[in-house]
């Protein structure tokens, strides 16, 4: 008996010796590779057998690892539409995948012409949710800078049965109020990253408050640069001279736990120095 | 009737004695090991996959179950010969054909619905709150089982247990593809097709028409016109696929 399981023991650790090996040869790129030979999302949802929704989890699963995996790596993300694609035929209301599929669409990919498709899709397959166009209309609004799209959508957002105060703030906000100006850009961020559940659109608006936040900084001290050198005739050597002039009463805190500094006249962040 | 309850408890008996009440506890520890392990994968959609994962579990295991025991219920009796002793009693096939039905029937319910206590436990294990809603989905999952029970037992009636399977399993998977072939059909422009289509769509059961596991998941309330006409559906599709089962059985001859 004892030598039966030996064998069966020596056997099992042939096999997972052999997975390991077969594992190794494996490099990431090749797993999600396979992400490209992914049917198209109707073939899919026939095979599925009803359970559509968990394969979608699944699909929502790889496309985790695709993105972590080209973030860290090559940020090529050339078949992130792909698999949304896929996602969103195989589980329709997968509201996030269309929300944060699109963000990540504009801000990794740089393919804003993806994410406003993906958000088409969304805004048919869901007509009553307000998060699509508030999405498709913040998109527009930040990063394609189209403001009268952007107030359309709000105005769509703001109309949905569940919108909350926020779409409808928008809507009016851009109707009445000034359009592009980096303040309204961080409230608007601000907001999205109070209203927001997922962890992942939260991480990209904080991003985007930190940046914005540190543009609004260094235009306030580019001013104050301004106001020095035509007081006493010529720029601050460095930024703590705004200090002691009395112009400024401290230098702005940076947001990303970097610090200001000025050269050529202008003033700095080391953070984006550094990235 | 109290042959019928015989033959049921028999049946419902028997099951249980194949162990099939432990795969409860393979649906726990496979729901444990993916709450534990999906929620930093999972990118914040942790609670959203739990649901889908554990519906659809539950679902692939009541079917899966009756798909086993069920191909097998009346050619087990045939092999072991006891049908012999069962028909020579005063007992209509009739009366076999129901009793083993509501037998396995009843014990497939036992099984989903413990799946589905469990995956509400799991629930508030995790997020602190029981989602009750999702247990609608029970008597959904029970009328799938019960059409996919008559097809077995129809199959049982006239071929072997094997057959019997593997049309169990084309029927589940047909059964859900039903609204892709519907698409075909309006979409196909050769007409002879479009009548074959149409044909093969409205005699086979449609299973998708039980399939409200996403809409729960999303706590979307279900049309009250559609519950009712898909409960009356499969109900009366199991009642046709017992009565003609119970047609061939009784020209059948035990030799």
């Amino acid at each position: 008996m004892t030598k039966k399981i030996a064998i069966a023991c020596l056997i099992l650790v042939v096999l997972l010796s052999l997975a390991y090996r077969i594992d190794m040869r494996k490099t990431p790129h090749e797993l999600i590779g396979e992400l490209m030979y992914f049917p198209s999302g109707y073939a899919l949802r026939t095979l599925s057998v009803g359970y559509h929704a968990p394969l979608a989890d699944i699909v929502w699963l790889r496309f985790i690892q695709y993105y972590g995996e080209h973030r860290m790596t090559d940020a090529r993300f050339e078949l992130m539409y792909h698999i949304l694609d896929i996602l969103t035929t195989l589980d329709p209301r997968f509201l996030y995948s269309y929300t944060l599929g699109a963000l990540m669409l504009t801000h990794d990919a740089q393919r804003p012409d993806q994410a406003e498709a993906l958000l088409k899709k969304g805004m048919y397959s869901n007509p009553d949710e307000w998060r699509i166009p508030f999405t498709y209309g913040f998109i527009n609004y930040i990063f394609l800078k189209e403001y009268r799209v952007a107030q359309t959508y709000f105005r769509v957002a703001s109309t949905k049965p569940d919108a909350p105060d926020m779409a409808k703030r928008w809507y009016a906000f851009i109707t009445y109020l000034k359009l592009g100006d980096l303040k309204t850009s961080l409230a608007l961020w601000m907001d999205l990253y109070n209203n927001t559940e997922n962890p992942e659109e939260k991480e990209i608006a904080a991003i985007y408050i930190k940046k914005i936040k540190m543009q609004i900084d260094i235009d306030f001290l580019n001013r104050k640069i301004g106001e020095y050198a035509d007081a006493i005739g010529y720029p601050p050597a460095v930024i703590t001279d705004l200090v002691t002039s009395g112009l400024v009463e401290a230098i702005p805190e940076e947001p990303h736990g970097e610090s200001y500094y000025i050269r050529d006249g202008k003033a700095r962040s080391t953070w984006d120095r550094d990235n | 009737m109290h042959r019928v309850i015989a033959i049921f408890e028999n049946t419902f008996k028997e099951g249980l004695r194949q162990r099939i009440l432990s795969l409860l506890g393979i649906f726990a520890l496979l729901l444990i090991v993916v709450s534990v392990f999906l929620e930093p994968f999972a990118l914040g959609e942790a609670p959203k996959i739990m649901r889908d994962f554990g519906l659809a579990v539950t679902s692939l295991f009541g079917v899966l179950t009756t798909i086993i025991i069920g191909s097998a219920l009346i050619h087990r009796d045939i092999e072991k010969r006891t049908i012999y002793t069962v028909l020579a009693k005063p007992v209509r096939r009739g009366e076999v054909v129901l009793g083993k039905f509501l037998g396995l029937g009843a014990l497939i319910a036992l099984l989903v619905l413990a799946m589905l206590l469990i995956h509400q436990l799991i629930i508030f294990v995790q997020e602190g709150v029981f989602e009750p809603s999702l247990l609608i989905v029970f008597p959904f999952e029970l009328i799938e089982v019960s059409v996919i029970l008559g097809i077995l037992l129809l199959f049982s009636s006239f071929s072997s247990s094997t057959l019997t399977s593997i049309m169990g399993v084309i029927f589940f998977v047909t059964g859900h593809a039903m609204p892709d072939l519907k698409l075909f059909a309006e979409s196909t422009k050769v007409e002879a097709l479009k009548h074959v289509a149409y044909g093969f769509y409205y005699l086979l059961p449609n299973l998708s028409n039980f399939n409200f596991r996403t809409d729960l998941a999303y706590n979307i309330p279900l049309p009250a016109d559609q519950v009712i006409f898909s409960v009356c559906y499969g109900v009366i599709y199991t009642v046709f696929l017992l009565y003609v089962t119970t047609l061939i059985f009784e020209r059948r001859e035990f030799k």
